[in-house]
């Protein structure tokens, strides 16, 4: 068997090209190009700035030419590009406006016969959500050590292990990847994997796109984590970097500001790709009363990508024209308004809330159909209430600055939308909790992980609701009451879902099952330890312990202590989720094409699927959770040959 | 799909096909058409998040003192003629627009060199407009607005030349046809975004 298909392989694609050699080997496109292009990039870069700040200071001394924070911005701008240049990001677009004949796609830079083929430019939709999954999880770990390291330091009061100074910094960074470098980009991770084999398209719409919009993001995490290496040490005003603090911050500030900037291009590209590809590139019969509901969910959060994103672009934009060129937009000295700054930011970041959580929603409720074999409760309203919540998302940033000195009159109106946002969040929950009513339902970790964002999430929207009420709002802002809150919708709710969908894809992706027992013990021990680490910071932090501190009174000792092992049996636990995963990938059992038995068209093709996901384009004929309905069909194949009886890439080497 | 892959049959040979099947077209948009649009739909938010700024400078940072502060004059003719320039440059990217679709390969070539001189005349203008202007970024909130809201503007202006460039140079090598203009048309439309983005934009800053 294994020899029919290497031969059909040889026959299919082009004769393979001669290896270069020599000298040559420098102008390929790949890992030894790029370094050599970096490296150019840096010291042009360097000699030009430098020589323009000589010329125009007409040879000043040299502590004055050579700029730190001036520097620090032309390399983060110009450095990676010349990374991209390198390893060969941009090579067809240089080749199309030489002006020369358009060139027929050979498909070349698709697909992964090795491990090494995720390591360059790569136009595959499925690799690029390898990609992203591998590297944002990565970046999950990164972050999370720096939360150890914190809680670390919290354990007990007075200072232990490190300075305030590096606590801020810790704090900021952990945030900051995160979120920029987590959770956000682990869905797009998904989104890619899943969304085209999900509607029926052999790819992404802009699949080079796609690929640059993959390799923009470990240049954003490098940068931000660069920041520890500079002199006064990381970021460390917050994620939110609220001027004049971050004015005033050592230059690791300026790390922040850029890393954020290429991490959100990233996302903008990618949110731009998902929409075009829904819009144009759906199976014949695939109407959007068809789609699943994470392409529903992408879809709405793709569109709240677009429009919201360029505000945090702006705001960082202006906080560098302030903190290089001395500019005056938030800077109260010379007529700047520093409020404004918060308003344009959470005007981005309170719709970007619901990019981290939309996604999310469309795994859960993915799973919880599958595992409770029953459609789901309330499709259309489903679809609509991520509409609805895309809508009012952009009426509610003000509720984060109700202690700000904004206006007045804008608290009540934030309010209220706040509160109304309640109302399609509680349609979701419901219409799950419905969906798994009467069901015959099976608890795969999946589902384990589903129905433990259901309520841990409940949970966080209730403190959330308290937050949304100006007078409770007032008492609690900045202490750990909020920190419980955003712990319990971020990591109760958007990364339950992660791990959810991690452990539902996997066998699709990888082509093996996971380890059903480690998995359960993965959740079980998260779950608690996750209830042990934040449920505590609600109380001391109504009782008054603030945030983003690293000494505190001794009365609150005992919860931070019960804080602190919580959060290291949380680290631990993941490290059971990494171990799985590892040891899984390499010699778990051979998965078949469908072990949930979904109707969803990805589970129709061989896992991992083949290279152009479909020999043809399937024809959608109904509904994507018709479970339990007689005859109901959600898709069919080339003439009713599909779903394949063995996968082929289980069988070879086997 | 060769015959010999045929004759090893089954789904095996299939699953490594060199050619993906053709994706169907659900929408009657062209996807380049559509991904330029929701760029655009970005860029305008971009330059959203700015006038917010300049807002808030001018309504909230300024405690109603004068706006422009006193001393402070922007040349409104000048940028009068600027805008001139511009909206006539619209009108000749939509010239070469409306050639292509006609197979009119010398009104394309054309009407595309005379969209890029205009727009570096643009350039320049307003290059020689930063430079006596008698103020900087950091003298006040007025200023960095201003060269905040411009600036971002003239970046957008030389990204629009740099795209019409391109499709100059593909244009001179005989690429389009009136079947095959993406290449013209997606430049065309950024331009034009550019172009009302510069209406706003003088509108705001110099007129109002």
């Amino acid at each position: 068997m294994a020899t029919t298909v290497d031969q059909a392989h040889v026959e299919h694609e082009a004769p393979p090209k001669p290896p270069v050699r020599g000298l040559r080997r420098l102008m390929q496109p790949g890992w030894l190009r790029a370094a050599w292009v970096t490296a150019v990039t840096f010291g042009l870069v360097t000699g030009i700035i430098c020589l323009i700040r000589w010329a125009g200071e007409n040879g000043v001394a040299s502590s004055e030419v050579w700029s730190l924070p001036v520097l620090i911005s032309f390399w983060t701008i110009f450095v990676p590009i010349g990374f991209l240049v390198g390893l060969g990001a941009f090579d067809y677009w240089f080749y199309w406006i030489s002006g020369r004949p358009t060139r027929p796609e050979d498909h070349s830079g698709h697909g992964a016969d090795s491990w090494k083929d995720y390591f360059r430019v790569n136009t595959d939709h499925k690799v690029i959500g390898v990609q992203y999954l591998v590297t944002t999880f990565t970046f999950f770990l990164i972050a999370g050590v720096m939360a150890m390291f914190m809680r670390a330091e919290l354990a007990e009061p007075g200072a232990q292990f490190v300075d305030t100074q590096t606590f801020n910094g810790l704090f900021s960074a952990h945030a900051g990847i995160m979120i920029f470098l987590f959770i956000v980009p682990v869905f797009a991770g998904f989104g890619n994997y899943v969304i085209p084999l999900m509607i029926g398209a052999p790819d992404m719409a802009f699949p080079r796109l796609n690929a640059l919009s993959f390799w923009l993001l470990p240049i954003a995490g490098l940068i931000m984590l660069s920041g520890f290496l500079l002199p006064g040490g990381e970021y460390a005003a917050g994620w939110t970097n609220y001027p004049p603090l971050s004015d005033v911050n050592p230059v690791g500030n300026l790390m922040f500001q850029m890393g954020v900037q290429w991490a959100g291009a990233s996302s903008i590209l990618t949110a731009l790709n998902f929409l075009v590809t829904i819009i144009t590139m759906r199976a014949p019969g695939m109407t959007f009363w068809r789609l699943p509901l994470l392409v529903w969910a992408n879809f709405t959060t793709s569109l709240l990508v677009v429009l919201a994103t360029p505000f945090i672009a702006g705001s960082q934009f202006q906080l560098m024209l302030d903190r290089v060129a001395h500019g005056c937009f938030f800077d109260p000295t010379c007529g700047g308004y520093v409020v404004g700054y918060q308003h344009i930011f959470w005007f981005y970041s309170h719709p970007a809330v619901y990019i981290m959580i939309l996604p999310g929603f469309g795994i859960v409720s993915e799973v919880i159909a599958a595992f409770a074999r029953k459609p789901v409760f309330g499709y259309r309203l489903m679809a609509m209430s991520l509409v609805a919540i895309l809508i009012l998302g952009f009426s509610v940033w003000a509720h984060h600055m109700f202690v700000a000195g904004m206006a007045p009159w804008l608290r009540i109106p934030m309010m209220i939308t706040t509160l109304l946002i309640a109302v399609p969040t509680g349609i979701k929950v419901f219409s799950w909790l419905a969906t798994m009513w009467e069901g015959r339902i099976q608890f795969k970790t999946p589902m384990l992980w589903a129905v433990g964002f259901i309520s841990m999430f409940v949970i966080g929207g209730l403190s959330g609701i308290y937050l949304g009420s100006v007078p409770i709002d007032i008492h609690a802002s900045d202490t750990y009451f909020v920190v419980a809150h955003i712990h319990y919708v971020l990591f109760g709710g958007s990364v339950f879902t992660i791990f959810a969908a991690a452990y539902y894809w996997f066998p699709k992706m990888t082509g093996r099952m996971y380890n059903e027992q480690l998995g359960k013990l993965h959740f079980f021990l998260t779950f608690v330890a996750f209830n042990v680490t934040f449920f505590p910071q609600h109380y001391i932090g109504l009782r008054g312990m603030p945030r983003r501190v690293a000494d505190y009174d001794p009365a609150f000792a005992d919860w931070n202590l019960v804080s602190s092992i919580g959060s290291f049996v949380l680290g631990f636990a993941t490290l059971i989720f990494v171990y799985n995963i590892i040891v899984s990938w390499r010699s778990g059992e051979p998965a078949p094409s469908n072990p949930w038995r979904a109707l969803t068209i990805e589970w129709q093709v061989s896992s991992p699927p083949s290279k152009f996901n479909f020999d043809e384009i399937p024809q959608v004929v109904g509904g994507p959770y018709e479970y339990g309905v007689p005859g109901a069909r959600h898709a069919v194949f080339n003439g009713d040959r599909v779903p394949a009886p063995e996968p082929a890439r289980v069988e070879v080497g086997h | 799909m060769s015959a010999v892959a045929e004759a090893h049959g089954g789904h095996d040979a299939h699953d490594h096909g060199a050619h993906p099947p053709t994706a169907n077209a659900s929408s009657r948009i062209h996807p380049v058409l559509l991904g330029i649009y929701l760029f655009l739909a970005s860029e305008a938010m971009l330059f959203g998040s700015f006038f917010a700024a300049y807002y808030f400078a001018r309504v909230d940072g300024s405690h109603g003192d004068t706006w422009p502060p006193e001393g402070y004059h922007l040349p409104v003719y000048l940028a009068l003629l600027n805008t001139i320039i511009l909206v006539t440059s619209s009108f000749t990217v939509h010239w070469a627009m409306q050639s292509i679709k006609r197979e009119h390969r010398a009104g394309l070539i054309a009407g595309l060199g005379l969209t890029i001189l205009l727009g570096l005349t643009f350039l320049l203008i307003q290059a020689r407009e930063y430079t006596r202007l008698g103020f900087a970024v950091k003298d006040n909130a007025f200023a960095t607005t201003f060269f905040g809201l411009t600036g971002l503007h003239g970046l957008h202006v030389f990204v629009g030349l740099n795209l019409l460039a391109y499709a100059f140079i593909r244009a001179w090598r005989g690429h389009y046809s009136a079947a095959h203009h993406h290449g013209v048309e997606v430049p065309g439309i950024y331009w034009h975004f550019v172009d009302v983005m510069w209406i706003i934009v003088y509108v705001t800053v110099y007129v109002i």
